[in-house]
């Protein structure tokens, strides 16, 4: 329809004299955005647990004389600051943070305490402390003894306790045929009641030059899954010391009755990094590559509920990454987040998948000159995506928390 | 040997035109003297005649006026309307701002006058000048979390441009104008990452090609002639250019150390809307030069448009300032005080009008016989 003069006239006066105001972009910036946390010296973004309007961060701050902390952030759903705290003493390295039953948090940290002599390892035990939504400790409790190694990597919050699975150097602790390569990491899973006491104890008794239980699940009212990597030879015709994704199951009282069948290539090393749930089983997500060598190809492997292998394979999306965790994604598929190794730094690769495993799109954070490491990620009931990690600014290593889109943009 | 000579020769014809030129100038200026003294005698019939040499010759302006003038007067005692009327505008062509004068000018003349005007319907001007640009923020996007501070500051800029002015009558004109400018602005957030720690500093210069459509009113008489306007434009940003400081402050051994680091020129033109409106209300002052004019101009435009794209962070850039220095733009609007100097040329244009204003002469002679 042909516009009349005068409309013409109307329609520019309208169009040409309107402004911008502060309503016409009320909202849909906030929607996503990449925040930067921290205060003097360097902050570490680890993991995160998110709800649609509220966000708890967690990291490891370290400051002047390298004293490190653990370092708890909540933030609304925009990635304002409500409140901050510090907790533990001077070289604490924030692993993991959980939620309870009965609604708190439970964080993990692995404490430094120097070098071994002998071995050149660093020298951790770990701590567990739990404390309230609010940010307020409740208690704690450390293990481990002095020169030797407990470096935990996850811990699962239980009904009336909780697990502490990683690895150990602990020969004390049970000691194994000492078969080559040299034993250097035994797989470790501690069950605590809720009072924090002992429960029980486990390590591998086969030998692992590498190998780290990653993450727990619970089973049965007394027994665990233990997802675990290791190198150790293992059943069904593995000749080679490579390590493969290769999960148990833990008793309550500590014992291995039965290991499922492991996930991995027979050249090259599966390192797993993060199991997720999914519908129906768990996710394993990894890196495989060739040690020395820590970046490679993503690897995954899905499990049904009693752990038997469903697929495994690599992820089309590089060859220069490191795994740091996933979760299912309410569209299908997964969200997989990881570390990208560059000539000249790293940064984080989010990256989506299908359902068959097939990338549908990935996204980049971080510098290509600078040195960036993802943390965890976590999709919200909207759909968007939450990504922790540390970004290196010009000057110094930040926590940074990144907000995107459904499929990984910084727009509506 | 040879180029002396030549030059001897043209400085020769020069000199010899210019002498030959004054004595013709001053045999018309005895011509136009002799003429008045036979108009105030009463023999009007052959002035025409004596000073129709002089006119074919290329005199001077104010001679050629206050011939034509003569004309005028004359062909009006000779009831030679149409003879008046050219030489009415002749007289204008002369001077364009000629105005008779009713009490020393005869009535017939003044009436005559009426019917014309030397009004010039478009005007030209050009100006060069310096401006600052204050921003006006519509939404905060830190990417620091925490509580910081920021402010924004005037850095000052450079335009220079030109325009066209349509004139409907001696006071209101519509004009359209195309400006280059350079405008710049400083954004610093200080208390990041704590209390009296880091900070950023952004030196942030845009080029724009600005069309502004302005509606004025001016005064039209004196030396000094205010006037003040109303406009919208269009603003075509042509580049965004910026450097970011960052200066990064930690306490080390209980005293505060520093790094400082600047970014290279970093290209913020993908991160802008590169069409935006502003409205624009102004004045100034134009000052009488002979036909001409010069002026001081004083403009304030208000942005209605957001400047910066609002999904202005782009993962995939290698050096995106968000990672790289924890950069993101605020949303805003760019306003600009801009401060000018500037000429204008009016294109004069002689011509009768199509409804003579005579009612207003008569009106003025019944006053003044009051």
């Amino acid at each position: 329809m042909k516009l009349s003069g005068i409309n013409f006239l109307l329609a520019f006066l309208l169009v040409g004299f309107s402004c911008d105001s502060k309503k016409d972009f009320e909202g849909d910036f906030k929607k996503y955005f990449i925040k930067y946390y921290g205060e003097d010296g360097t902050q570490e973004g680890i993991d995160l647990i998110a709800t649609q309007d509220t966000v708890w961060l967690l990291g490891t701050t370290r400051t002047d004389n390298n004293v490190s902390r653990i370092m708890l952030i909540q933030t609304d759903g925009e990635g304002n600051v409500r409140w901050e705290k510090k907790f533990g003493e001077a070289r604490e390295n924030a692993r993991d943070i959980e939620v309870t039953p009965a609604g708190d948090f439970l964080i993990l940290s692995n404490m430094f305490l120097g070098q071994d002599i002998g071995t050149n390892e660093d020298v951790y035990k770990f701590k567990v402390l739990r404390v309230s939504r609010e940010g307020n400790k409740i208690d704690s409790v450390v293990f481990g003894d002095v020169w030797t190694t407990q470096y935990a990597h996850a811990v699962t919050a239980l009904s009336d306790g909780f697990i502490v699975t990683g690895n150990t150097t602990d020969e004390n602790f049970l000691t194994d045929t000492g078969l080559p390569p040299p034993d250097q990491e035994d797989l470790m899973a501690v069950i605590f009641n809720s009072d924090n006491t002992v429960r029980a104890t486990n390590v591998s008794t086969s030998a692992e030059y590498t190998g780290a239980v990653v993450k727990a699940f619970k089973k049965s009212d007394d027994q665990y899954y233990l997802f675990t990597y290791s190198d150790r030879i293992t059943s069904g015709g593995d000749t080679k010391y490579e390590s493969n994704f290769n999960p148990f199951v833990l008793t309550d009282n500590g014992s291995l009755p039965t290991d499922a069948e492991a996930a991995g290539t027979a050249t090259r090393d599966e390192i797993l990094k993060y199991v997720c749930r999914m519908p129906g089983g768990f996710y394993e997500i990894g890196t495989s590559s060739v040690l020395p060598q820590t970046a490679g190809m993503l690897y995954y492997a899905t499990r049904s509920d009693d752990l038997s292998l469903i697929d495994e394979g690599t992820i089309d999306a590089g060859d220069n990454l490191v795994a740091a965790a996933a979760t299912y994604s309410s569209s299908g598929g997964f969200l997989v987040v990881a570390t990208e190794m560059l000539p000249t730094g790293s940064t984080i690769r989010l990256v989506k998948t299908n359902i068959s495993h097939r990338k549908e799109w990935s996204a980049t954070f971080g510098s290509t000159s600078k040195v960036s490491v993802a943390g965890n990620v976590a999709e919200l009931p909207d759909g968007r995506v939450l990504v922790i990690g540390t970004i290196e600014l010009e000057t110094q290593k930040k926590i940074a928390l990144i907000k995107v889109n459904p499929v990984g943009e910084f727009m509506n | 040997m040879l180029r002396p000579k030549v030059f001897a020769i043209i400085f020769l014809c020069t000199i010899c035109c210019v002498l030959v030129k004054g004595q013709n100038q001053e045999e018309c200026e005895l011509i136009l003297n002799r003429a008045t003294e036979e108009f105030n005698a009463g023999h009007f019939y052959g002035i025409p005649a004596m000073l129709n040499d002089c006119l074919n010759k290329n005199q001077r302006s104010g001679w050629r006026q206050r011939a034509y003038l003569l004309l005028a007067e004359t062909y009006l005692l000779l009831d030679d309307p149409f003879g008046a009327e050219r030489s009415y505008l002749e007289v204008l062509r002369s001077n364009p701002e000629f105005r008779t004068d009713p009490a020393i000018d005869p009535i017939d003349l003044v009436y005559l006058s009426a019917k014309f005007t030397a009004t010039p319907v478009f005007t030209l001007h050009g100006k060069i000048g310096t401006n600052v640009s204050p921003v006006r923020t519509l939404h905060m996007r830190n990417t620091f979390s925490g509580i910081t501070s920021d402010r924004y500051s005037l850095r000052p800029g450079f335009h220079l441009g030109g325009g066209i002015d349509w004139n409907y009558d001696e006071n209101i004109s519509a004009g359209l104008e195309i400006n280059y400018l350079l405008t710049a602005y400083r954004y610093k957030i200080s208390d990041v990452f704590g209390a009296g720690r880091d900070n950023l500093l952004l030196n942030d210069r845009q080029n724009w090609v600005r069309i502004p459509l302005v509606i004025k009113y001016a005064d039209d008489e004196g030396k000094y002639r205010p006037y003040g306007y109303l406009g919208y434009s269009v603003d075509f940003m042509i580049s965004d250019k910026a450097t970011i400081t960052f200066t990064d402050q930690n306490l080390v051994n209980g005293e505060i150390q520093s790094i400082d680091e600047e970014s290279p020129v970093l290209n913020f033109k993908s991160r802008r809307n590169l069409v935006n409106r502003s409205l624009l209300i102004g004045g100034g002052v134009k000052y009488k030069l002979g036909l001409d004019y010069a002026f001081v101009d004083v403009r304030y435009s208000l942005g209605l448009t957001n400047v910066v794209k609002v999904n202005s962070i782009d993962a995939d850039a290698a050096n995106e300032p968000a990672f790289t220095w924890g950069y993101t733009d605020n949303l805003f609007r760019l306003d600009n005080l801009a401060v000018s100097v500037g000429y204008i040329y009016p294109l004069y244009k002689p011509r009768k009008l199509k409804k003579a204003r005579t009612g207003s002469v008569f009106r003025k002679l019944k006053k003044e016989s009051k």
